[in-house]
C-alpha cells in the first residue's frame, strides 16, 4: 500500500475541492457545500472507496486480489460478489464487441513496447502468446474463479471508471442531493447539475491543440477517455497505436489516438470509448450510432 | 410504449446494472471524538472532565451517537456567605462537621468533592421525504443529584436544501438528594430545619430554528427556545449572610429560589468561509427569564489554516447578565417565611470575558489532535453600597478560571 494516502481539502469557488492520489492518477472531488467538515467526510469516503478498489484490482500491488489471481499458477481463487458483478458485465461487453474487448489481452504488453523508436516484436513471440488470450477461458464456479496457467487479467480499462461511479454512490447513500464531481485522472462522474441547475464546467482536450482544452457543460453522467496519443511505434513510416486486437496480437489499424465519450455513467463512457478505439477506422460511425457526445483525436 | 434497445449503449446500460445497479455495501462509518478537559478556578474548584463521543453513520444516512462524560470535581466552592472581619465557622451540610474561614476571606466549602457521570444517546435519521428526525435520551448522575431527559425533533429542508427548518421538544426530570436532607429555604441555618430527603424538578423545552445557506461561502443560523421548569431550583448548600450595620455577620440563612422558571432565548450564528481558506464564525445569544436575568453572549472565532495540517483558532467571548430579582449580596434583616433569596454569585449582575485559542493538527486524513487553552475572567458590580467593613472585603463573584483541553479525533 502506498504511504501517500492523504487527502488535501481546500476551498474553491464552488465550495470545496479535495485532492488525493490513486490508481496512478491525480484525483479530485468537488463538493458544492459551505460546510468544510461535511466536505472532508464525504471526500474521504470517495478516496477510501477508490483506494479500496485499487487495493483489490491493481496488477502491481502484491497484496491486491487481482495480483494474486494473476499469480495463482492456475489455482482457484475466491470470487467476491462485487467482482462477480463486474465479470458479468465484462461477459456482456465481450459478446457485444464480438471478442474485441478482452481483459485477458493485456499479456501482449510483454512483447509490445510502445515508444516511437521501439522495434516491432517478432511474429513468433506474438503468436506464442495468443493461446493465453480469451475471456471465455476464465473459469468461474459460484464464489471462485480460476485463470489457466499463463493467463492474466488487466482491468485497467474499466476499474478507474467503475471506481468513479461507485465512489459517487457512497456519497449518494447519505447525501443524494449534494452536487458532487469526482475526477479520477480525467475519468469523471457528476452527481447531477450544481445548485440552481447550473452545469459543471469540465475541460476536454482539443485534438488540434493538445495544450488547450474545450470547456464542456456537463449536467449529469460521466466522461471517460481511452487511448494514449503518446504511446505508439513508428515503423517504416507507419504508425502502430498501442491498442491491440486480441485475435491477431497486432495494433488495431487506423484506430483514433484517443476518444473521449460522455455517457450516463463513467463506466459506460469508458466502455464506449474503449470499444470505439477497437473499431479502428469505424470509431466515429460507431459513436454516432450510440448517439453520445464524443471527442476524438485521430 | 415499447423500447427498442438497438444501440450498444442501451444494451450496455442494462448490463452494467450487474455492477452498478445496486450501490455496493456501504460500510458504516465511525467517528470517535475524545477529549480531556481540565478546568481550574484560581483558589477554588478544579475539574477533570474526560469525554468520549462515538458517532456511527449507517448506509441509510442515519447517525447514531453515544456520548459519555465523567466530571471529577475537587477544591472549594463559595458557600454564598460574605467575607468578614473575623473568622467564620460553618457546619457542613451533613451537620456532622465544621469548617472555619479566616478573617478577610470569602467562605469556601472545601468539602466540595464530586464525580458526575453522564450518558447521552442520539439518533438522527432521514425520512423518505428527505427530511430528518432526531431522538435523544440523556442520563446523568452524581451522588446527590440525578437527571434524565428525552428529546425529539424534525428538520425540514426547502429550496434545494438551501434552507432548513428544525423544531424539537425535550422533557427532563431531575432529582436532588442533598447531603443532610433538603433544607427549608429562608430559615436560619442554626435551626437545621429540613423538609424531607429529596426534591424534584420537571422541565420542558421547545426549540425552533432556521438555517439558511446565504451563498456558497456563508450560512446563518437562528434558533429560538422556550423552557419552563417547575419544582426544586434551590442550591441546598448555599447560604445568605445576615449582616449588622457594621457589616459583620450575625446569622446565616438557607437560600430559597422560586419553584418555577420560564426562560426564553434567541441565538444567531453566522459562519463565513473566506476566499483564502480561513473560516470566521460569530454568534450572539440573548437570554431572558422570569427571575429577572437578562444575558447577552457574544462569541467570535477565526479558524486560521496555517498549513495543510496545522490550524489555529483564536476565540473571544463576552458575557454579561443582570442579577436575579431575588439575588442579594447579604440580608440586612431577618427574611420572612418563604421569601425568595440567594447570594449565589452566579445569579448576580456580572460580566465575563473568555480569551483563548485552539491549535489543531491533522495527523492523517483520519486523525486529528487538538489543544485548547482558554482564560475566563469574571467580575461583578456588587461591591457598591456595602455596609461597614464589607466595602473593603473581597467579593465572591470575582472569578478567574483556566481551561485546558486535549482532543483526539479518529474516523474509521
Amino acid at each position: 500500500m502506498s504511504a501517500q494516502r492523504t487527502l488535501a481539502l481546500s476551498p474553491n469557488p464552488i465550495g470545496y475541492r479535495a485532492t488525493f492520489f490513486a490508481m496512478g492518477s491525480d484525483c479530485e472531488v468537488l463538493l458544492q457545500t459551505p460546510d468544510p467538515t461535511l466536505a472532508q467526510t464525504l471526500a474521504m469516503r470517495v478516496a477510501n472507496e477508490v483506494w479500496r478498489l485499487q487495493d483489490t484490482y491493481s496488477r502491481y500491488q502484491p497484496n491486491a486480489w487481482l495480483w494474486q489471481l494473476n499469480h495463482a499458477q492456475g489455482q482457484w481463487c475466491e470470487l467476491s460478489a462485487e467482482t462477480a458483478g463486474l465479470f458479468a458485465f465484462i461477459d456482456q461487453i465481450y459478446q457485444l464487441s464480438e471478442g474485441l474487448f478482452d481483459p485477458t489481452s493485456g499479456i501482449l504488453g510483454q512483447v509490445w513496447r510502445f515508444d516511437p523508436h521501439a522495434a516491432l516484436p517478432k511474429e513468433e513471440a506474438i503468436s506464442a502468446l495468443l493461446p493465453f488470450i480469451g475471456w471465455p477461458k476464465v473459469e468461474r464456479q459460484g464464489h471462485r474463479v480460476r485463470l489457466p496457467k499463463g493467463m492474466a487479467l488487466d482491468l485497467g480499462g474499466l476499474v478507474k471508471e467503475w471506481a468513479a461511479d461507485k465512489a459517487l454512490s457512497r456519497i449518494a447513500a447519505t447525501h443524494e442531493n449534494l452536487p458532487v464531481l469526482i475526477n479520477l485522472g480525467g475519468d469523471l462522474r457528476v452527481s447531477g447539475p450544481m445548485r440552481q441547475d447550473q452545469p459543471w464546467q469540465v475541460g476536454v482536450r482539443q485534438p488540434e491543440t493538445p495544450q488547450a482544452t474545450a470547456l464542456l457543460a456537463l449536467h449529469q453522467g460521466g466522461l471517460a477517455t481511452s487511448g494514449d496519443e503518446h504511446r505508439f511505434i513508428l515503423h517504416q513510416g507507419k504508425r502502430y497505436g498501442h491498442l491491440l486486437n486480441p485475435f491477431t496480437g497486432w495494433p488495431v489499424d487506423q484506430a483514433p489516438r484517443s476518444v473521449t465519450v460522455a455517457a450516463p455513467t463513467c463506466l459506460l463512457a469508458g466502455v464506449l470509448s474503449s470499444l470505439a478505439l477497437l473499431k479502428g477506422e469505424k470509431a466515429a460511425s460507431f459513436l454516432q450510432q450510440q448517439q453520445v457526445l464524443y471527442w476524438m483525436i485521430e | 410504449m415499447q423500447l427498442k434497445s438497438n444501440t450498444i449503449l442501451a444494451q450496455l446500460t442494462v448490463a452494467s446494472l450487474s455492477c452498478l445497479g445496486v450501490s455496493g455495501a456501504f460500510a458504516a462509518e465511525w467517528e470517535l471524538d475524545s477529549a480531556v478537559l481540565l478546568y481550574s478556578e484560581k483558589d477554588r474548584v478544579n475539574a477533570v472532565e474526560p469525554a468520549v463521543n462515538l458517532k456511527r453513520t449507517a448506509e441509510d444516512g442515519s447517525v447514531l451517537g453515544i456520548k459519555l462524560v465523567v466530571d471529577s470535581l475537587t477544591g472549594a466552592s463559595p458557600n454564598g456567605a460574605t467575607a468578614a472581619n473575623q473568622p467564620q465557622t460553618f457546619t457542613t451540610p451533613s451537620g456532622k462537621d465544621t469548617y472555619t474561614t479566616p478573617a478577610g476571606e470569602i467562605p469556601l466549602d472545601d468539602t466540595f468533592k464530586d464525580t458526575r457521570g453522564q450518558l447521552s444517546l442520539s439518533y438522527d435519521a432521514p425520512l423518505s421525504s428527505g427530511n430528518r428526525y432526531t431522538l435523544g435520551a440523556n442520563l446523568s448522575s452524581e451522588y446527590d443529584y440525578a437527571s434524565a431527559s428525552l428529546s425529539g425533533g424534525m428538520t425540514h429542508y426547502f429550496n434545494q436544501k438551501n434552507t432548513a427548518l428544525n423544531w424539537g421538544l425535550s422533557l427532563a426530570f431531575d432529582q436532588a438528594d442533598p447531603v443532610g436532607g433538603v433544607p427549608v429555604g429562608s430559615t436560619d441555618t442554626q435551626l437545621r430545619l429540613r423538609d424531607g430527603q429529596s426534591d424534584t424538578r420537571t422541565s420542558v423545552e421547545a426549540l425552533f430554528g432556521i438555517t439558511q445557506i446565504l451563498d456558497k461561502n456563508s450560512l446563518i443560523q437562528l434558533n429560538f427556545g422556550l423552557a419552563s421548569s417547575s419544582g426544586y431550583h434551590t442550591d441546598p448548600y448555599k447560604l445568605v449572610s445576615l449582616l449588622d450595620a457594621n457589616g459583620d455577620p450575625t446569622a446565616y440563612y438557607y437560600e430559597n429560589r422560586p419553584d418555577s422558571r420560564l426562560r426564553a432565548y434567541l441565538y444567531a450564528n453566522y459562519r463565513r468561509h473566506l476566499s483564502w481558506g480561513d473560516t470566521v464564525e460569530t454568534a450572539y445569544r440573548l437570554a431572558s427569564d422570569d427571575w429577572g436575568i437578562l444575558s447577552h453572549t457574544l462569541d467570535a472565532k477565526y479558524r486560521w489554516n496555517l498549513s495543510e495540517r496545522w490550524a489555529l483558532t483564536p476565540r473571544l467571548r463576552f458575557y454579561q447578565q443582570s442579577a436575579a430579582d431575588f439575588y442579594t449580596h447579604h440580608l440586612n434583616s431577618v427574611p420572612s417565611a418563604g421569601e425568595t433569596l440567594s447570594a449565589d454569585s452566579r445569579l448576580a449582575s456580572l460580566q465575563g470575558i473568555t480569551v483563548g485559542a485552539k491549535l489543531s493538527y491533522q495527523l492523517s486524513s483520519k486523525q486529528e489532535l487538538s489543544l485548547r487553552l482558554e482564560q475566563y475572567e469574571q467580575s461583578a458590580d456588587d461591591s457598591a453600597d456595602q455596609p461597614g467593613v464589607q466595602a473593603q472585603l473581597p467579593q465572591s463573584s470575582d472569578l478567574s478560571a483556566t481551561i485546558v483541553q486535549f482532543g483526539y479525533k479518529l474516523r474509521f
